[in-house]
């Protein structure tokens, strides 16, 4: 394996994995839990993620350049690397699922309303499938053009909403209780702990040294426009609107009205966000072809991708007869799984490396 | 399988993919949508009736002064139907168009009046539920049915949906005395902290409708189109309305004037009374709460420029004491306004004027138990109106023409 990308292209990819579901569901859930607070705990999340960010890195960094089931094997022993592969292959394929289906949930509500959702399940994985199978750096190249995009469209956005931005809807400040405030703060920690995909990308980097440095502006970036969809959608519509919108910043980018010739221009919003969207699911497929691919020792990474593709469409189409079973999943079921997958097990990898420390250690010291 | 055959295979595939990716799962042609430009919510004790105004483009180039034969045709169409719910109602329209409505380009939404002290959360819920309305629709009262709106022509505008959007635009742009309501700003007064929100009135002006472009063959049209007075809203429903004086006084407390008019009584040496037309050119307002003696009170610290537009008393513009008791008078004519706006609101106990908000604001620890009965609380609090009336501007003479002809006389 060749290390094929860039420390800006980890940042990218980082910021990816994590916007499309941050800035989606969660800024409505927040407000109507801390009201007009709900950016103290975007804060507060954004805090967390960064320290889990370097906790992240810090693991990262005694990798020496293998890749993760293969770390894993050499140093806790085989049935140990394999079974945290199979464990982070699993996790990883179901997010893929849940996530296929809230972003297909999301393009059925705000624009496709007619398409059949097997038919937005079926393209949707396509386009990741084929994405994965060019490998990880041309995702990380699509991923750098899409935050590109983001800087862009982002000033643009509050440029034009400037007029209908009023400050003073965010006072008083810390008038909600600050055990709401911190339970605001959970939906987001879930998903920014999404940050743990570097523990499978750092062999990818050219320069592994430089991971703390993706993972901290990585997840800096994302929970920045958490934070900003919120600012953006308390300061215009204020505490109580809010919670009444199923995707706050679409709601926020629909009321710009310049004259007659500026109107519905959520739409290109959401186009970007769509791009975000493509690549989170890529690198959500690739880390479960990863893992899998590598945990089970199986000899076509071209058919891995295939055969987990055709499965995550018959599970997006048809495991929630409901979009609100769909919802439910994504906000409050899998929460538990992101925290245990994305900050139990790298506790228990830290721990584990603290202990085998010594011996790998003494292990150098006989190479050497 | 020879790597011709294959090439040829991946050509196809994405071929097809191409065709089969787009996403556009059914297509919509322009001939097969009703284009609403206005929409009209009724309710007859026990139904919602919702009326639409469609465009019909063919017929918009005939009025406008296009070609076609056979003489002018109506380049709209008003149609109803009724409904439990307000989708309900909609969904009937499939039994009698043959086109599917299409509300992208709605600009406004009427509610009549038995709709309107119905309570407006149907509605509501519909616009922000809804991808295919947009929450921007101004939203309009009137006094009678929606429906009878809705049919009217409008001069200068051959389609009266976007006529009755700019009409509102325009006045709040120069007048100020009635706000743009969309559905969004609504929605946000009548969940806000006071619970309380505004709509402007529209009504038809004059004894005969104007639905009928012969009417058009005269300079003048036996009716029009006109904006009146402020329904005021309390839990969503509507309570009263406010005079156009009242609703004047509303804006400058909500501090949405732009531009308006002030029209300020004078009288010269010899006691000759008239008046001065004074052009507000920019207004802020600040309405601070205070407690005093343990009461909540509220000062409306009011910020106007102005420009004098017209005088009809004999007055040199260049003598000390001129310019401040325009000043005065403008002063007194505001704080008047905000007096008599709020009493209004106060006798309606409806707190329309934001004053809800700022308390929460400033009293956070108060608020909470303010809260529980804010509409008491609200009609006991007093407003001290603090006006600074600026006159900026004389316009292209300083002396008035009525001046000039008393001094000939002497």
């Amino acid at each position: 394996m060749k290390p094929a990308i860039s420390t800006m292209q980890t940042v990218a990819l980082v910021q990816s994995t994590i916007t499309p579901t941050i800035v989606l569901a969660v800024p409505s859930v927040m407000v109507s839990i801390a009201h007009h607070d709900a950016w103290i705990s975007g804060i507060i999340a954004a805090v967390v993620g960064l320290v889990m960010a370097l906790g992240i890195a810090m693991i990262g960094k005694a990798n020496n350049g293998q890749l993760f089931v293969a770390w894993m094997e050499s140093l806790f022993g085989k049935p140990i690397g394999l079974t945290i592969g199979l464990m982070l292959g699993i996790y990883y394929f179901n997010s893929f699922c849940v996530i296929l289906r809230s972003f297909a949930n999301f393009v059925s509500d705000i624009v496709l309303d007619a398409t059949p959702l097997f038919m937005l399940t079926s393209i949707m994985v396509l386009v990741a499938a084929f994405t994965v199978m060019q490998g990880i750096e041309a995702v990380a190249r699509s991923a750098s053009m899409v935050l590109f995009l983001i800087m862009v469209v982002i000033p643009v956005s509050v440029f034009i909403l400037y007029t209908d931005i009023d400050f003073k809807r965010l006072i008083p400040v810390f008038d909600t209780s600050p055990v709401r405030m911190a339970i605001a703060s959970f939906p987001p920690i879930g998903w920014l702990s999404e940050v743990s995909i570097l523990l499978l990308l750092t062999p990818y980097m050219k320069k592994p040294g430089s991971v703390l440095r993706a993972g901290l502006i990585g997840s800096l970036l994302s929970s920045s426009q958490l934070v900003l969809v919120i600012l953006l959608g308390l300061t215009i519509f204020g505490q109580q609107l809010v919670p009444l919108m199923s995707y706050a910043f679409v709601n926020v980018m629909a009321i710009v009205e310049v004259g007659e010739f500026l109107e519905r221009i959520e739409v290109f919003t959401v186009s970007v966000w769509f791009l975000t969207m493509y690549i989170k699911l890529s690198v959500f497929l690739f880390a479960s072809v990863h893992c899998l691919f590598h945990s089970l020792r199986l000899h076509s990474e071209r058919h891995t991708v295939i055969g987990l593709s055709l499965l995550a469409i018959a599970t997006a189409s048809g495991e929630w007869p409901r979009n609100m079973n769909s919802g439910l999943m994504a906000t409050l079921v899998n929460m538990p799984v992101l925290l245990i997958m994305n900050i139990a097990l790298p506790v228990l990898i830290a721990i584990g490396l603290l202990f085998t420390r010594g011996r790998r250690k003494q292990g150098g010291t006989q190479r050497s | 399988m020879s790597l011709r055959i294959k090439r040829m295979l991946c050509a196809v595939l994405l071929l097809l993919a191409a065709l089969t990716t787009t996403g556009c799962w059914n297509r919509i042609e322009l001939n097969e949508v009703a284009i609403t430009s206005a929409t009209g919510v009724d309710w007859d004790g026990e139904n919602w009736i919702v009326s639409y105004q469609v465009l019909i483009p063919a017929a918009i180039s005939s009025v406008t002064g296009g070609s076609g034969g056979g003489g002018p045709k109506s380049p709209i169409i008003v149609y109803s139907t009724k409904g439990k719910t307000i989708r309900d109602a909609i969904m009937h329209s499939y039994s009698e168009s043959p086109r599917k409505l299409f509300f992208a380009h709605n600009r406004v939404v009427v509610i009549g009046e038995k709709a309107m002290q119905r309570g407006v959360n149907e509605l509501i819920d519909v616009y922000f539920r809804n991808s295919s309305t947009r929450e921007t629709v101004s939203v309009l009262a009137t006094p009678g049915t929606a429906r009878r709106v809705l049919e009217q022509f409008m001069q200068l505008q051959a389609i009266s949906g976007a006529g009755m959007k700019e009409i509102i635009l325009s006045e709040m742009k120069n007048t100020s005395i009635l706000p743009n309501i969309p559905v969004y700003q609504l929605a946000m007064e009548v969940i806000g902290d006071a619970k309380s929100a505004v709509v402007p009135e529209i009504f038809v002006s004059g004894t005969e409708d104007t639905s009928s472009l012969e009417s058009f063959g005269s300079t003048s049209i036996p009716s029009k189109l006109k904006l009146g007075r402020l329904a005021v809203l309390k839990d969503d429903k509507m309570i009263g309305w406010m005079n156009r004086k009242e609703s004047l006084g509303a804006s400058y407390l909500r501090d949405s004037v732009q531009q308006s008019y002030v029209v300020v009584p004078c009288e010269d040496d010899k006691g000759k009374k008239g008046y001065n037309t004074i052009h507000v050119l920019k207004s802020s307002t600040k309405v601070i709460p205070k407690l005093q003696n343990g009461q909540l009170v509220f000062t409306a610290d009011v910020d106007v420029t102005g420009t004098l537009m017209e005088s009809n008393c004999a007055q040199d513009l260049y003598k000390p004491g001129v310019i401040q008791s325009l000043e005065q008078g403008g002063q007194k004519q505001v704080s008047n306004l905000l007096q008599e706006a709020w009493a209004k609101g106060q006798e309606m106990k409806a707190d329309v004027f934001g004053a809800a908000e700022k308390t929460h604001r400033k009293y956070p620890k108060q608020w909470k138990e303010w809260s529980k009965n804010w509409d008491e609380v609200f009609k006991e609090a007093a407003l001290e109106p603090k006006v600074k009336f600026r006159m900026a501007r004389m316009g292209l003479s300083n002396k008035s023409f009525q001046y000039l002809m008393d001094k000939e006389g002497k």
